[in-house]
């Protein structure tokens, strides 16, 4: 399966996230018009995202979207792991 | 230390957004006073955000028939059109140490003397967070910040007489989104300052300068000599190319 959810962050900026995933998520791609410092963060998230089973916990991504250094300006852990579940169903 | 402010030099965007890097580089290192910066272009652009998506947010086709170039910044956020002599374009490079910590107040305070400039030549305008320079019919403009271990880049473009039709055609904006949930950034209605203030895009640039020079005991100054040389290289090597450009 392959799906890409596109969110509006409440007064904030707009993610996009794209996932393909079976048992597991793969191929993640985060885009969109948000700031992360430093930018090389970027691939960080993704990978935080990928492997996670398919049925995974909304309280499991936030941790492992927490767990990257990186600051997330315009949108949080919590914006990220809707985005993600929201293309896993 | 005394500030700069350089008004000078006209680039392809590939070399604008270069110098953005050198620049920044530069204060890092403590090889640049803090300096406020204005661009010039030569041919209209489009920068896109740094983790934009090529594809999502410009009209392919169209840009690739008009020879448009397509510049991935270094900095976060949303594309922008920009034509030469139609917008307004400036960079900061200052030293961590000056700016706050806190992102948020950190762009409200960028901000500020550039809003305090335009509202002394009669545009309603005001901050709005995060990054929106906004007039009471739309966004006149927007910034862009990117930090390093000792400096912050905190670059700004705003409108002054863009040609919205064309940007509509160059942007792929009102088009039918991968969902219906999502509105793009760049569909914020854009304002632009000719439609509101009788003012040359001249003087709001001097009074942009001598707002900021007032307040930050700036000086007129140039680039590095060797600066401009050093962006064409990154820009031979990095932001005309697609490997960077369209690596979303």
């Amino acid at each position: 399966m392959h799906d890409s959810v596109t969110v509006n962050v409440p007064d904030g900026k707009l993610l996009e996230v794209a996932i393909s995933y079976e048992d597991r998520i793969t191929d993640v791609r985060l885009t969109g018009d948000f700031f992360l410092e430093p930018p090389e963060g970027r691939a960080d998230l993704e990978a935080a995202i990928d492997g996670q089973p398919a049925d995974v916990s909304r309280e499991t991504l936030v941790e492992a979207i927490e767990g990257v250094d990186a600051r997330l300006i315009g949108f949080d852990a919590g914006h990220l792991a809707d985005a993600t579940l929201e293309a896993l169903s | 230390m005394t500030a700069r402010i350089v008004d000078a030099g006209t680039y392809s965007e590939p070399v604008q957004q270069a110098l953005e890097g050198v620049l920044t580089d530069r204060l890092d290192a403590g090889e640049l006073e803090p300096t406020l910066r204005f661009w010039y272009r030569d041919s209209p652009a489009v920068a896109l955000g740094r983790f934009q998506a090529y594809a999502d947010e410009v009209a392919v086709d169209y840009v690739a028939e008009k020879d448009i170039d397509v510049v991935r910044r270094l900095t976060g956020g949303g594309a922008m059109y920009v034509e030469p002599g139609a917008v307004i374009t400036y960079s900061l490079y200052l030293p961590q140490a000056d700016v706050s910590a806190d992102i948020e107040a950190s762009y409200a305070e960028l901000d500020q003397w550039a809003i305090d400039a335009l509202r002394s030549v009669g545009l309603d305008v005001s901050h709005e967070p995060l990054n929106d320079i906004s007039h009471p019919a739309g966004k006149i403009g927007g910034s862009a910040q990117l930090r390093t271990d000792n400096a912050v880049l905190h670059h700004t473009t705003m409108s002054y007489d863009l040609d919205t039709a064309e940007m509509l055609r160059v942007l792929r904006v009102g088009e039918e989104k991968v969902s219906d949930k999502a509105i793009k950034s760049a569909e914020k209605r854009v304002a632009r300052m000719r439609d509101h203030v009788e003012v040359s895009r001249a003087d709001v640039i001097e009074t942009l300068q001598t707002t900021f020079a007032d307040r930050f005991n700036a000086e007129q100054g140039d680039l590095p000599t060797d600066a401009v040389a050093e962006a064409r290289q990154r820009a031979a090597d990095r932001f005309s190319t697609d490997e960077w450009n369209r690596q979303l």
